[in-house]
């Protein structure tokens, strides 16, 4: 009769080998658990097998030095037990591996990693629809960049105004008239009843005309890019085996009649990770010009108002950047094996690290032109903002040009054996220049202060219509390179 | 004295006597009312407080508390009338809310047609894990599989679960049977 147990595992590791495609996620495992552990756990095997029969212990069962798995998955064992009428209290101790496993055998798993994070981010929403569309930062190289689930994209905008006209009445009838009232309100020697009729003509001229404001200035553009898996090739290939076989006497001397045993095994961990990460800065010249008609707006001088408006913003911009890209391949290897009490008897890690990097400088000037409705809520005081904030949406145009210059600086020297220089390949250094037109919907908060001397842009979100890419000059390396070059 | 001892035993004893004979005879149609046994589990990581009912001793709630984090994971233990666990509803601080549910065991069709052979498990029983986790907003399943597989004397070998990517977990006799 075939030994039963000799059997099973015989079966088992027929199941475990069989040709499944390995994704990253642990499969083809086999863990055979010794026949005295008792299983609370959720899903695992809640019987154990005795004199050919399935036989399921109950909590109230347990003795000092059985073995269990609690109702959390985790293996315990029994130190001691109180019992208080119907109350018992169990004390527990981790138990050793070698008490809960009597094979343990994991085989060559291989994956990528970035699969594995991926498959976490895949359950949260879509970064898209949270930073909106690619080029809602009127910014070539978001557009050039794709949005990739591994990739981080620090890329704030600090706008220095240099220049700053506040709004003023289009209408010079209107600007004049609102002067006089503002004068009069303020005249010590005027009536108070006079200063009150001038107050109120001061919100209704402000209901009247429209405004224009101008601004330009500086703007600052720290970058910060990280690029995990930039080939596609990160991946961890891990495994385990562990077996144990006893040693039983059976109370005899006769050393023929025993039976003999052995604990062995080992583990290994190797992890490959290829991640970019990109530094840069950005500097540009700026203007913009706003115009901002009334549609209805609540009267009063002092205190809050709220009124809807019909916007017209034309701005331009001319950037400068330079940006470093450093590529970092880390490989590690790790590998263990150990004897019976998991006492660690050998063991090697190897690391190699290669450390490339590109450079680029580039040059982006970018128009755009938005028109359509806002509503404007703020606190207004003698005809002019104090605090408000505009919630807006229409229409947009954007133009963007730009051209860049790239040279590479890589160390070949310690490249590991199975690292790819395809991408290196492509990139030869040179220069590029190319240029894009959209029309878009877009939607956008903003933030006024101190009669709009102070403006920040709370949250913007722009939904392409329509996008022309206009043609692409370049020496050195074609458009997609181009591309490539960006996404690190 | 007589006087007193009779309807004393008329309206005392006698009553007392009916009642205890009917409280004989709602035992045959109610269940046990024994209170359940309380087992608490102290480890390192956390305690579990378990629900044991005194005359099946199943488990019929569980309560595990986290040491470091505070989490709390919550069990409900389902059996149906041959007191075979049917299902575990489970309620996590941090995973949210999951149920496993187990099938009943079924006989192998595809061993019956050949009954001597060890390879091919006698009965099979199903599990489904479905998952509606807080933070992941969505609603999975997970299906495994427990094997029981039998030798040619009829004597149970061994139990194998397996889940979706072929990952196995063995438990069978002891080394020296």
């Amino acid at each position: 009769m075939m030994n039963k147990k000799l059997f099973s595992i015989f079966t088992a590791l027929l199941l475990s080998s069989s040709l499944f495609a390995i994704d990253g996620i642990m499969r083809d495992s086999l863990f055979c658990i010794s026949s005295n552990v008792i299983d609370f756990s959720d899903d695992a095997i809640r019987e154990n097998v005795i004199d050919g029969r399935s036989v399921t212990f109950s909590p109230l069962d347990l003795k000092v030095g059985d073995i269990f798995i609690d109702t959390n998955g985790h293996a315990k064992k029994v130190t001691n037990i109180t019992i208080n009428g119907k109350n018992i209290s169990i004390d527990t101790v981790t138990p050793m591996a070698y008490e809960v496993f009597d094979v343990i055998n994991i085989p060559d798993q291989s994956g990528n990693i970035s699969d594995l994070i991926e498959e976490q981010i895949e359950q949260t929403p879509d970064l898209e629809e949270i930073t909106g569309s690619r080029a809602q930062n009127n910014d070539l190289l978001n557009t050039l960049m794709p949005v990739s689930k591994c990739k981080v994209n620090i890329n704030p905008t600090i706008k220095i105004p240099v220049g700053k006209v506040p709004p003023v009445p289009t209408d010079e009838n209107f600007a004049a008239l609102l002067q006089n009232q503002i004068d009069l309100s303020n005249n010590p020697e005027v009536q108070d009843e006079e200063k009150k009729i001038a107050k109120e003509n001061i919100s209704k001229i402000r209901q009247q005309y429209a405004t224009l404001t101008k601004q330009h200035g500086v703007t600052i553009n720290p970058i910060i890019r990280y690029q995990a898996n930039v080939e596609g090739k990160d991946y961890t290939n891990f495994g385990f085996q562990y077996i144990k076989i006893h040693i039983d006497r059976h109370g005899t001397w006769k050393f023929w009649k025993w039976t003999s045993w052995t604990e062995d095994g080992k583990g290994w961990l190797s992890i490959r990770n290829d991640s970019a990460l990109g530094f840069g800065l950005k500097l540009g010249y700026y203007g913009q010009a706003k115009f901002s008609y009334p549609i209805v707006r609540t009267p009063g001088v002092i205190g809050p108002y709220i009124g809807v408006f019909f916007n017209v913003i034309a701005s331009a911009n001319a950037s400068v950047y330079g940006e470093m890209y450093i590529r970092k391949c880390l490989t590690s290897n790790a590998q263990v094996t150990f004897n019976a009490l998991m006492q660690k008897k050998s063991s090697n890690f190897d690391t190699q690290e290669w450390s490339p990097s590109l450079q680029q400088v580039g040059l982006i000037v970018a128009g755009n032109v938005k028109a359509g409705p806002a509503i404007r809520a703020g606190i207004n005081a003698f005809g002019m903002d104090l605090l408000s904030l505009e919630g807006s949406g229409g229409i947009s145009i954007d133009g963007n040009i730009g051209g860049c210059y790239t040279w590479k600086d890589i160390d070949l020297s310690h490249k590991p054996d199975n690292f790819s220089t395809d991408i290196y390949d492509k990139v030869t250094g040179g220069w590029a220049f190319i240029g894009d037109l959209s029309l878009n919907l877009y939607l956008s908060a903003d933030f006024y202060a101190l009669n709009n001397c102070f403006s920040q842009n709370i949250a913007s979100l722009k939904y392409p219509l329509l996008r022309v890419n206009g043609p692409t000059l370049s020496k050195g390396f074609s458009y997609n390179s181009f591309a490539d070059v960006f996404k690190y | 004295m007589k006087k007193i001892i009779f309807p004393l035993f008329i309206f005392i004893v006698l009553p007392f006597i009916s009642c205890s004979n009917s409280n004989n005879d709602s035992k045959m149609i109610v269940p046990s009312v024994e209170p359940s046994y309380t087992v608490t589990i102290n480890s390192s990581e956390g305690t579990t407080v378990m629900n044991v009912d005194a005359t099946s001793k199943n488990v019929t709630k569980s309560t595990f508390t986290d040491t470091e984090t505070g989490f709390v994971t919550r069990k409900e233990y389902i059996y149906d009338s041959k007191n075979e666990l049917r299902a575990i509803n489970v309620n996590d601080d941090s995973e949210g809310l999951y149920s496993i549910k187990f099938g009943s065991l079924e006989e192998n069709s595809s061993r019956s047609a050949i009954p001597q052979q060890e390879d091919i498990p006698k009965y099979v029983r199903s599990i489904k894990k479905t998952y509606n986790k807080e933070h992941s907003r969505s609603i999975y399943d997970e299906e495994e599989r427990l094997e029981y597989y039998y030798d040619e004397n009829g004597k149970l070998g061994g139990i194998f679960r397996i889940d979706g990517k072929n990952n196995v977990i063995y438990k069978g006799a002891k080394n020296d049977e």
